[in-house]
């Protein structure tokens, strides 16, 4: 009896306390409906609380860009936020200045949604739309990097400037159950508003360069959004000086073809660097737009030819090759896209050589 | 039930000043000593461990009072008074994570730890021990968590002092901090004989 | 045992899918914090410290970095090959730090072993002792990778 009293007694309170913490689970997480009224009502949108600023948006057709997906390494998803939703979080540190700070610029894919929320969205952001595309073909490049085109449905079109990027969503594959967001330059020109291409070069261990290059074919559909950036071209320039390597090629081929179709009578170089011929591509169609048009050039340079190479172009590292053929930076823009180490580089020189640190562009992740 | 004929209020000023859980009683020792860096998250976690004990006191005593006893279930208490406090701690932690979420992060594993925190279980076996009333009880427990927080405090105020300073190598950190507890202790000292109820 | 929160968030950090397609930890089974703590015993027990071995494989990566996607040798024994790759990957141990998409291959003449790492296994393994989890892609063994680097006989 005193057993079954015992027993009894324990059991029912235990029960009673679960039941009130599994209450306040449910009424603690659940944030309810909020409310997102973007540039003083201009739109209002409803939610369900609890996600990040960013995802609720996309959720409801508006995209902020957001290379890195949500991981706070980009700081390309500023917001300006206009009520009060809790202190500055150590994420997002980095990428704010104090002015921005007092402001109310937030990093959306660190603030979470708990109450009503009044945002301030830049209009050109309302330009951003999703795409549902399909794979029309794919083409190897080099051993480690493929151009992509990718068709919209019947209707879409894109309004871009050259050099902007798009964003893709890569699939659960593998081990891997969630999608990823990841950023891809644009190598098409903004005339051709049915498809973008894009060249995307695999990456060791990468989550979406693995799911592009191994588990989409010809024939299968993707989700991308865009037009993002803003590495497009400026116009008060004498001359362009366009650098890259690897996938950077993309913006660099769309920017040269779009001032050749609008007929925009400036000099351009474009130095690629590579380290073998086995590196280079789209070599032809560069050899052919030099024919056409006398003012661009095409200067491949390669840091390791091979011997069965029989290479007679430049050779050595890309920053030092330009240097042979531009003597100052003044009244010159310059144009980079390749990986973080090679822009520092480059900007390094161009800026001992005169070029102003305003001209230089390239995009920051 | 002969509760002693103290004023609860006598109770509550003498539970934070000459019977402060910590710096007299000795319990609740090691999060009081881990989580002593920063004046804020100390002072978070002494805000935590406050509503923790009142919240405990008032449901450790319905159950002693209208489940454990009329049962003759007394020897339980000790399991009975565990089960309540760390389902109290859980419910906290999930309130501090929808409304705190920075301080739920920095108290990292502490939050839980307040579950073996004796000082709690302290409150709701002396409140047995010494037969007090429901309000006596409240008093007791709001006391205490008062107490339990200033001592932790006024620790983390001193080593975010002493830690810019110079100290002999072999004391840093737990040494120091066991000599300046020990100074904090004998100074409430000085408060014994104003009000005692132990 | 009840899991420090950050601990849970980094653990979720590195599972597949979160920063890269293969995580971090491989198919190991124990807790971040066993993988820690016998990663940690294995080089003290060298006599050198987690920041002598990053310090050496920086070494070799900034030695290759001036010749990015090229073999240079180095001392007539070490043959090194750099990658760099557009973007930049955070660090799962949420401590703000991001690194350049960037790997080292190195072979050991002497030795005829070979190993590979990126810019972010220097960064976990000089500021948290973290070399990944058993069977991981990027994982190097303190051991191994101390012998091949030359710090050890």
């Amino acid at each position: 009896m005193e057993i079954l009293k015992t027993i009894l007694s324990v059991t029912g309170i235990s029960t009673v306390l679960t039941v009130l913490i599994i209450i306040a689970e449910r009424f603690l997480n659940n944030y309810g409906e909020c409310k997102i009224d973007i540039n003083d009502s201009e739109k209002e949108l409803t939610v369900d609380g609890g996600s990040s600023l960013l995802s609720s948006l996309a959720s409801n057709k508006i995209f902020i860009p957001s290379a890195c997906g949500g991981k706070a390494t980009c700081g390309l998803c500023k917001i300006k936020v206009l009520s009060d939703v809790g202190p500055v979080l150590p994420t997002e540190e980095p990428f704010l200045t104090p002015e921005e700070i007092k402001d109310g610029i937030r990093l959306s894919c660190q603030v979470k949604i708990k109450k009503d929320i009044k945002v301030s969205i830049p209009e050109e952001l309302f330009n951003i739309k999703e795409y549902h595309a399909t794979v029309s073909r794919i083409s190897d490049m080099t051993h480690d990097i493929k151009e992509y085109r990718l068709e919209f449905d019947a209707g879409e079109e894109i309004k871009f400037k050259a050099g902007q990027y798009m964003q893709i969503e890569s699939k659960p594959y593998g081990k891997i159950k969630e999608k990823a967001v990841r950023a891809y330059s644009i190598s098409s020109v903004p005339s051709d508003t049915k498809a973008v291409e894009l060249i995307i070069r695999r990456v060791p261990g990468g989550l979406c360069t693995t799911y592009m290059h191994d588990h989409i074919k010809e024939g299968d559909r993707v989700r991308i959004t865009g037009p993002y950036g803003d590495f497009y071209r400026r116009d008060d320039s004498d001359q362009y000086v366009f650098m890259a390597g690897g996938s950077g090629m993309a913006p660099i081929k769309s920017i040269a073809m779009d001032i050749i179709e609008k007929g925009i009578d400036k000099e351009m170089f474009f130095f690629f660097g590579a380290v073998g011929k086995k590196d280079l591509y789209h070599t032809e169609f560069f050899r052919n737009l030099e024919k056409e048009y006398p003012k661009f050039k095409y200067i491949p340079a390669l840091s390791n030819a091979a011997p069965e190479d029989n290479w007679e172009g430049e050779t050595g590292l890309v920053t030092d090759v330009m240097k042979n053929y531009i003597d100052t930076g003044s009244g010159k823009h310059a144009y980079l896209c390749g990986s973080p180490g090679m822009i520092n580089a480059c900007i390094k020189v161009l800026v001992s050589m005169d070029f102003k640190e305003e001209s230089i562009y390239y995009d920051k992740f | 039930m002969n509760s002693p004929q103290i004023s609860p209020f006598i109770i509550f000023f003498a539970s934070i000043i000459t019977s402060n859980m910590v710096l007299t009683n000795f319990l609740g020792m090691c999060s009081f000593i881990s989580v002593s860096n920063e004046f804020k998250t100390a002072s978070g976690l002494g805000k935590a461990v406050t509503l923790v004990m009142i919240f405990t006191t008032i449901i450790n005593f319905a159950v002693y009072r209208f489940i454990v006893v009329p049962l003759e279930l007394e020897y339980l208490r000790y399991v009975v008074f565990i089960i309540v406090i760390a389902a109290s701690v859980q419910i906290i932690e999930l309130a501090m994570d929808r409304f705190l979420p920075e301080l739920h992060i920095k108290l990292g594993i502490f939050l839980p730890l307040i579950t073996v925190n004796c000082a709690i279980l302290g409150i709701s076996l002396f409140m047995v021990i010494r037969d007090y009333n429901f309000v006596q009880s409240l008093l007791f427990g709001a006391g205490s968590g008062l107490g339990w927080w200033l001592a932790i405090s006024t620790l983390a105020a001193i080593r975010e002092k002493t830690n810019k300073s110079k100290v002999p190598q072999g004391l840093v950190g737990p040494g120091l901090t066991f000599i300046i507890i020990g100074l904090m202790a004998m100074a409430f000292m000085g408060f014994s004989g104003i009000f005692t109820i132990q | 045992m009840k899991q420090n929160p950050k601990m849970k968030l980094i653990q979720e950090n590195m599972q597949p899918g979160a920063y890269t397609a293969h995580g971090f930890l491989g198919d190991d089974t124990r807790s971040l914090k066993d993988i820690l703590r016998t990663d940690d015993q294995a080089v003290t027990s060298m006599g050198i410290t987690h920041k002598d071995i990053a310090a050496r494989m920086m070494y070799f990566t900034e030695f290759g970095k001036e010749a990015p996607d090229s073999v240079v040798i180095l001392d007539g024994v070490y043959e090194v090959l750099v990658d760099d790759h557009r973007g930049f990957i955070p660090c799962p141990f949420a401590d703000n730090a991001k690194e350049f998409k960037s790997n080292t291959k190195l072979y050991n003449r002497d030795q005829d072993r070979e190993i590979y790492w990126s810019d972010l296994n220097i960064h976990m393994i000089s500021e948290h002792g973290f070399y990944e989890g058993q069977g991981s892609f990027f994982r190097t063994d303190p051991v191994d990778l101390a012998k091949i680097l030359g710090l050890i006989e």
